[in-house]
């Protein structure tokens, strides 16, 4: 007998793109810190997603024309801030979608239907 | 809200943790410093540099290395990406026109002008596409000066643009190329037609890449204002 520990982050770690995407789209643009606060408050403390895993996915994302960036000033920094690009907005319905159907295939291997 | 002096600290923290680009340390510099803020919201007696320790620890083990290795990787495709759309963008509807009168002058000169040494006339047109280009090229140091604090954006672009490498293929294949191999351009209309339209496209591409080159230097002028400020 073996005791399979499974990690909550590993789950999640495949969804973080959809999850930045769909919170783009519902909020215009953001930024970096606003992004991991906003995901916490969503999933009420549930998920925390690690800048470590944040920026790289955001500059990921940047690089292949999904998301588009602005710069503002305030007070005595630069701010960054992201913003879905048009072909962003499709990348979105196409994740959103993915993730819609990996969740139904989880339900119907979770509570199969009984014969 | 953290002060000038406090921010000038967590620049210096990100030049540390080995951040040494102003654009990337203005990211992490933003980041910090609203997660310090909401740290001491919560906490009023945690002192900045717990608030920043800790604000830090959530970049995980690796800190800001995994951070700084994934921008580098995605600026290569990024930059590409830009200076192709900016490069795409110069050949519009009068400059396509303008490209075709400057090819029709290069072919018709010799004929209009009663030019009988053609090979001197050859000679003279590559030589002069490769000067612009040098030319061009050695304006861009006048013109876009280094900002004044290192960005990794900046130096990016700036590996990547190729003004003289491409107006120089012009005497690099009349002199190198067909010279050696003893072309007859002057009694063959076609080899003519040939060489002229080649000069007056590497004329044009070094200008589109000058263009491009020009637009994304005042892009980043306007999203880091302070990395052109000169040094104090």
């Amino acid at each position: 007998m073996y005791i399979w520990f499974v990690n909550k982050t590993s789950l999640y770690k495949g969804c973080l793109e959809p999850i930045i995407l769909k919170l783009l789209d519902d909020n215009g643009r953001m930024y970096g810190y606003e992004i991991t606060q906003k995901v916490k408050e969503a999933t009420a403390g549930e998920l925390n997603i690690t800048e470590g895993a944040l920026y790289p996915l955001l500059h990921r994302l940047e690089a292949e024309g999904v998301l588009e960036v602005e710069m503002e000033h305030i007070g005595n920094r630069v701010r960054k801030y992201y913003s879905l690009t048009r072909a962003g907005k499709t990348e979105k319905q196409k994740a959103v979608s993915e993730l819609e159907n990996f969740k139904n295939t989880l339900q119907l291997l979770l509570n199969p239907k009984l014969a | 809200m953290l002060t000038d002096q406090q921010i000038q600290y967590l620049y210096t923290f990100c030049e540390k943790k080995g951040v040494h680009y102003y654009d990337l340390q203005s990211e992490l510099v933003d980041h910090l410093t609203e997660s310090i803020g909401e740290k001491q919201k919560i906490n009023a007696e945690l002192s900045f540099e717990d608030a920043l320790t800790h604000a830090y620890g959530e970049f995980g083990i690796s800190g800001f290395s995994r951070v700084i290795a994934e921008r580098e990787d995605a600026l290569w495709k990024s930059c590409y990406r830009s200076r192709w759309a900016y490069f795409r963008k110069y050949f519009t509807y009068p400059k396509l026109l303008i490209t075709f009168f400057i090819c029709l002058v290069l072919n018709i000169s010799p004929f209009v002008f009663k030019i009988n040494e053609l090979e001197s006339y050859y000679s003279a047109i590559t030589i002069s596409a490769g000067i612009f280009g040098l030319v061009l090229w050695l304006s861009t140091f006048q013109s876009f000066k280094k900002p004044s604090k290192k960005l990794m954006v900046f130096n990016h672009y700036r590996r990547g643009f190729n003004i003289w490498g491409i107006a120089i293929q012009a005497p690099n294949l009349y002199f190198w190329v067909l010279r050696e191999w003893n072309a007859d351009l002057a009694g063959n209309l076609w080899h003519h037609i040939l060489l002229c339209c080649f000069v007056t496209t590497m004329i044009i591409l070094s200008l589109a890449e000058y263009d491009a080159y020009k637009k994304i230097y005042i892009s980043l002028t306007k999203q880091y204002p302070l990395a052109f400020t000169p040094a104090a």
